[in-house]
């Protein structure tokens, strides 16, 4: 029973459902009868369930001393100990290799005590290749990178091809929101003509800003701009990919807007799809360039530097306190929803993608990821929803009224 | 007329409109003097396609005289409200010459044109269309949101 349990666990881990997988792996490892090479394969699994390294360390720590012998085990173990404690994203896959070329690979070099064929599943990976068929961790993998890292190439975006610029040394990339929209996975070429995979890890399509992790080591990051101003008429570059510099002016205004905005006085036709890193005179990164124009004239504006470091600041603190959320590919929110066995993202309401083509039925027990049950009760239809200006949000009714006012 | 909008007195074109229309439910089998319904202003129907109900209303806003179809759907369930609104603007992206909408706690779908160069084939056209996508929507919805089908229990 617990062996089909780590089984079923291991199943939703390759579906990309991390919680489910890690909650099937945990309720298998109870049962003490799991041991030696078993125990080790589970372990590795619900390693790979969290991004955060003492996780992993003590995963690997435990699945070593259910199988001393394992060097596989041992391998990872020692690279992990060996990275610093902030998340590092998931592992890269290895170039040219699918999720079925790994499958033989599992089988073949895995622990003594192997588990039952998943055909099935390995068949609907879609390439999503983490967990223990995938090598042990090596640092070669993670690429140190040297040359000019000012600036980044995004492509493969639905909109055309983009820029970016790193934003820590771990290899996340920030580039425009428009330039990868819903997609999930972008190539990220560097001026070196290196080309990286990179995942989508987090978008803010209000500040038209996305994340995108690849499996690099940068030694040397920008200067980011410490003040939250840009003086009207100060002199901005903007490097593009393919190493295009468009050199130009922060537009002056009279128009109030966000302070997370500056405008510019490039327009639309002379760049790319956006996130092109924005520098000052004094080599000082200020900000992004972005596609969206002014009402009045047709030049583009700039998102400030402080946002996306605040933006940043807020992705890492959800990875620190969140675990197995998924990228909701529609709001760029992280979802913890599947983790609950919910189709919807709590954030838009969007059905997430592994429910997408499954049947769906009512789930009461979910409500309260939706806010559903957070309001005192509407005096007319009695759902707490909450209200909207006054107004019931499920039958419209205005609660400030008397009931016996109403119609 | 729906969602209380003012009306103002009927003319002729709305009752030669209002004559076709009967012709119409006649030629798909339905009564139409069963399936007329009280209206304050203009002309009125109702009859039952499949799981839905369908609404007819031959009617004028001020100077322009519309022509109608309306299908209430399901009575909003209590909880996930939120995924549920996101699929009804989900689906009126995709919905051709329809548009799903709420209006206290029901939810309906709707079509609405100018009367002036309605056909009867036209009308046809629209009564179907809208009682076909009220009918494969109202159990989806349903099923998968809870809820509970217009005017059922």
């Amino acid at each position: 029973m617990s062996r089909q349990t780590i089984e079923q666990g291991i199943q939703a881990i390759q579906n990309g459902q991390h919680g489910e997988g890690a909650r099937l792996l945990r309720i298998g490892l109870n049962d003490d009868t799991i041991s030696g090479p078993l125990r080790a394969v589970a372990l590795m699994w619900l390693a790979e369930t969290r991004e955060d390294v003492a996780f992993r360390v003590d995963c690997y720590r435990q699945a070593l001393a259910a199988d001393p012998g394992n060097a596989d085990v041992q391998q990872r173990l020692n690279y992990w100990q060996n990275q610093p404690p902030a998340p590092l994203g998931s592992m890269p896959p290895l170039s040219g290799q699918s999720a079925s070329d790994m499958r033989d690979d599992y089988q073949g070099s895995g622990p003594t005590e192997r588990m039952p064929p998943m055909q099935d599943t390995l068949a609907n990976t879609g390439g999503y290749t983490i967990g223990p068929q995938t090598p042990p961790p090596n640092p070669q993998l993670t690429n140190r990178i040297s040359g000019d890292t000012r600036f980044v190439g995004v492509w493969g975006g639905p909109n055309g091809d983009g820029s970016g610029f790193f934003l820590t040394q771990n290899g996340l990339v920030a580039t425009a929101r428009n330039v990868v929209r819903e997609q999930t996975k972008v190539t990220v070429a560097l001026p070196s003509g290196q080309q990286f995979n990179g995942h989508v890890v987090r978008a803010f399509p209000v500040y038209d800003l996305a994340l995108v992790k690849v499996p690099v080591q940068v030694p040397t990051l920008p200067i980011f701009s410490q003040t939250d101003a840009i003086p009207p008429e100060a002199l901005i570059v903007a490097l593009l990919h393919g190493g295009r510099t468009i050199r130009s002016k922060r537009r002056r205004t009279q128009h109030q807007m966000a302070d997370h905005w500056f405008p510019t006085l490039i327009t639309p036709e002379t760049i790319d799809a956006g996130g092109a890193p924005i520098y000052d005179a004094q080599g000082v990164l200020v900000g992004m360039l972005t596609r969206n124009v002014s009402r009045t004239n047709n030049t583009v504006y700039g998102l400030h530097t402080f946002m996306i470091q605040r933006c940043l600041a807020f992705y890492q603190r959800e990875q620190a306190t969140t675990s197995n959320a998924v990228l909701c590919q529609s709001c760029g929110a992280l979802s913890q929803a599947s983790n609950y066995g919910a189709y919807y993202c709590e954030t838009c309401g969007t059905v997430l993608p592994q429910f997408e083509n499954r049947p769906r039925t009512r789930q009461e027990q979910t409500a309260s990821l939706y806010g559903d049950e957070q309001a005192a009760p509407c005096p007319h239809c009695g759902a707490r929803i909450g209200t909207y200006e006054d107004y019931c949000l499920r039958c419209g009714y205005d609660v400030t009224r008397p009931i016996n006012e109403q119609v | 007329m729906v969602f209380g909008r003012r009306q103002n007195p009927r003319s002729i074109t709305i009752e030669q409109n209002a004559q076709t229309v009967e012709s119409i439910l006649q030629s798909i089998g339905l009564d139409p003097a069963q399936a007329r319904m009280p209206a304050r202003h203009g002309y009125a129907w109702k009859f039952q396609r499949g799981s839905a109900m369908i609404e007819v209303y031959v009617s004028q806003t001020e100077d322009r005289e519309y022509f109608q179809v309306v299908a209430p759907i399901l009575h909003l369930p209590p909880t996930h409200l939120l995924p549920l609104y996101r699929r009804l603007l989900e689906l009126n992206l995709s919905l051709t010459n329809a548009s799903l909408g709420v209006y206290l706690d029901v939810i309906y779908i709707f079509t609405e044109r100018p009367l002036a160069g309605l056909d009867a084939n036209e009308a046809n056209f629209i009564i179907s269309q809208i009682s076909a996508y009220a009918d494969e929507l109202d159990n989806q919805l349903v099923s998968e949101f809870g809820g509970r089908l217009y005017s059922q229990v």
